[in-house]
């Protein structure tokens, strides 16, 4: 079904694009998160490391989503990075 | 992108949208399902089951208690499932019935408009509003963007503060918040959640439904020619223009629209309907209310904006179907799934069992004839009651555990190592390997679970 769409010349353009990258990697990070805690015992697997430190489980939690959130935040950027079409354009003309 | 063309984009002007307050058919129910999911989402917590609180995700612990049920992170088949009736109820209703979803239950409808209702409450009206933002500071704006402030930041933190406490003991985190006692992390997510929430209901708003929302996309894909849509009647709106009362349109050369623009006024994502079906528009109905109200002043027939379908919109169809294809399908898989996950959660037993064989020795001969396998079990009570339980083995004649008949004491939640020696006489054994059964049983008989685990023996021919 044809939906129109009239978007946004006005919607500042680098807030969107952050908006788009933060976003879904936000909902990606949960998802990982969630089963990531529920198959592995962050207290197991700090026993198994060869690095020994002690972390509670929150912190350990929330360190998981962050680095999560991290990963998936690199990756929706690459992407961006990709599909925007002005950088290779500016390159082509220079060389 | 030229550097200055990057700080153009960067500061162009985005224009606030200051949606107009509405009554109407529509806008009630958009109001009940604002309370109704809010005063869930901040009374649940403070709920109390059984002595503890109904619905806990207690992280730490590793356990979720929702009501009477207790889950722990081996049953997380469960809420994967539950993730995926969710998805599929999404697209069912999306097929059949348009972006419900998005005008009554998205949590960024759902917040933005409690903090569109206190931004009226401190700043007065949509009119009011604007002249507010327009005027220079005076001390009256002063006092009622504080105020406005004062009330989003109060209303965001105790968002953040509702949200850990579904992580964490609520009563333990409202006594820790009062003496100040908070922990980092806690203290942490509650500015998260809180910060998210007043960014993305206070000011971010349709900006989420038009920039970020994957959902929002994705909908054409879900829609077709009989999915429910808000739309303007343009056969009988046009030629718009305005009149007086007292005259007659069809004298006027003109259409039912009186050209108000009351409609784009209270649209919270600021377009224009009248414009045709946009994929900024999440349904939420207050052109439809606003619009009837207009049409009643007029003494017009009401529904000039309405809910309607493609095919009843295009005429030549007339009429269109609510049972088709893909909504049949869409309605069977909802079905199995739900009964399927209904049953096996009245069905779930709150036991289980793992076995593990002892590394160190396959057998054992024990008093000159008795093969020994040694075994370590893992029982976890999965039940909210401590419970007794004894082990029985079978599947070989005369099987027996050397520890006699022996019970155990688990407290609910509980994993508790087992150490079991399994003997067998050497004269009944044929193969060198079998396969025994281990039954753990509550002591009430309310409970069994049974698992298939190996018995090693020395190979038969090599000692007869
Ligand atoms: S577009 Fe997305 S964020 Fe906006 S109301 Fe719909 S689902 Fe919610
Ligand atoms: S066009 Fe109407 S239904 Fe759509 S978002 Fe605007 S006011 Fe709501």
């Amino acid at each position: 079904m044809q939906v129109q769409n009239n978007s946004n010349s006005e919607y500042p353009r680098r807030l969107h694009y952050i908006s788009a990258v933060l976003w879904p990697s936000f909902l990606a990070a949960c998802v990982a998160t969630m089963v990531f805690f529920a198959m592995f015992d962050p207290q197991e697997l700090l026993q198994i490391m060869t690095w020994k430190f002690s972390l509670s489980r929150e912190w350990a939690y929330s360190l998981g989503f962050f680095l999560f959130w991290l990963l998936t935040i690199l990756s929706s950027s690459i992407t961006l990075v990709l599909l925007l079409p002005g950088e290779t354009e500016h390159l082509s003309k220079e060389t | 992108m030229a550097e200055n063309d990057v700080a153009v984009s960067l500061y162009a002007a985005h224009e606030k949208v200051y949606p107009r307050e509405v009554d109407g058919r529509y806008q009630r129910l958009r109001n009940l399902a604002v309370i109704v999911l809010l005063g869930l989402y901040y009374l649940l917590p403070w709920i109390d089951w059984d002595g503890r609180q109904a619905v806990l995700f207690d992280l730490p612990a590793r356990k979720f208690y929702i009501f009477w049920w207790v889950f722990w992170p081996q049953d997380f088949i469960y809420l994967s499932w539950l993730l995926i009736i969710a998805a599929m109820t999404l697209f069912f209703t999306t097929a059949v019935a348009g972006r419900l979803w998005c005008g009554y239950a998205c949590p960024q409808t759902v917040w933005t408009e409690l903090f569109i209702w206190l931004e009226r409450w401190s700043e007065g009206s949509r009119n009011q509003q604007i002249k507010l933002d327009k005027s220079p500071w005076t001390w009256q704006k002063f006092r009622r963007k504080s105020l406005k402030q004062f009330l989003w930041i109060s209303l965001a933190i105790w968002t953040g503060f509702t949200f850990v406490g579904y992580f964490t003991p609520v009563t333990e985190l409202g006594s820790k918040l009062l003496t100040f006692k908070l922990g980092a992390w806690e203290v942490f997510w509650i500015c998260f959640y809180g910060f998210a929430t007043y960014g993305n209901a206070g000011f971010m708003r349709e900006q989420v439904c038009k920039y970020m929302c994957p959902y929002a996309r994705f909908q054409s894909a879900m829609f077709d020619a009989d999915t429910l849509i808000i739309s303007y009647d343009a056969e009988r709106g046009e030629p718009r223009g305005k009149r007086k009362k007292t005259v007659n349109p069809i004298y006027e050369g003109l259409g039912d629209c009186v050209d108000c623009s009351q409609c784009v006024q209270v649209c919270p994502t600021g377009i224009d309907i009248r414009k045709g079906l946009q994929y900024e528009c999440i349904a939420c109905a207050a052109c439809i209310d606003v619009c009837n109200q207009v049409m009643k002043k007029m003494n017009y027939p009401p529904n000039l904006i309405r809910y309607t379908t493609q095919n009843t919109d295009s005429r030549a169809h007339g009429s269109s179907k609510i049972l088709r294809p893909r909504i049949i399908i869409y309605f069977f898989i909802l079905l199995i799934l739900v009964t399927g996950f209904l049953f096996s959660i009245l069905n779930r037993t709150p036991l289980a069992l793992d076995i593990l064989r002892d590394r160190n020795a396959l057998y054992q001969v024990v008093d000159g004839n008795l093969i020994e396998n040694v075994y370590n079990l893992k029982l976890m009570n999965k039940d909210t009651r401590p419970h007794n339980y004894k082990v029985d083995v079978s599947g070989l004649p005369g099987i027996r555990t050397s520890n006699g008949s022996l019970e155990v004491p688990v407290d609910s939640g509980e994993v508790y190592n087992l150490p079991l020696r399994v003997r067998v006489d050497m004269n009944v054994i044929e193969k060198s390997a079998n396969t025994i059964q281990i039954t753990i049983s509550s002591v009430d008989e309310k409970h069994t679970v049974t698992e298939p685990t190996r018995f090693l023996a020395p190979d038969p021919r090599n000692f007869q």
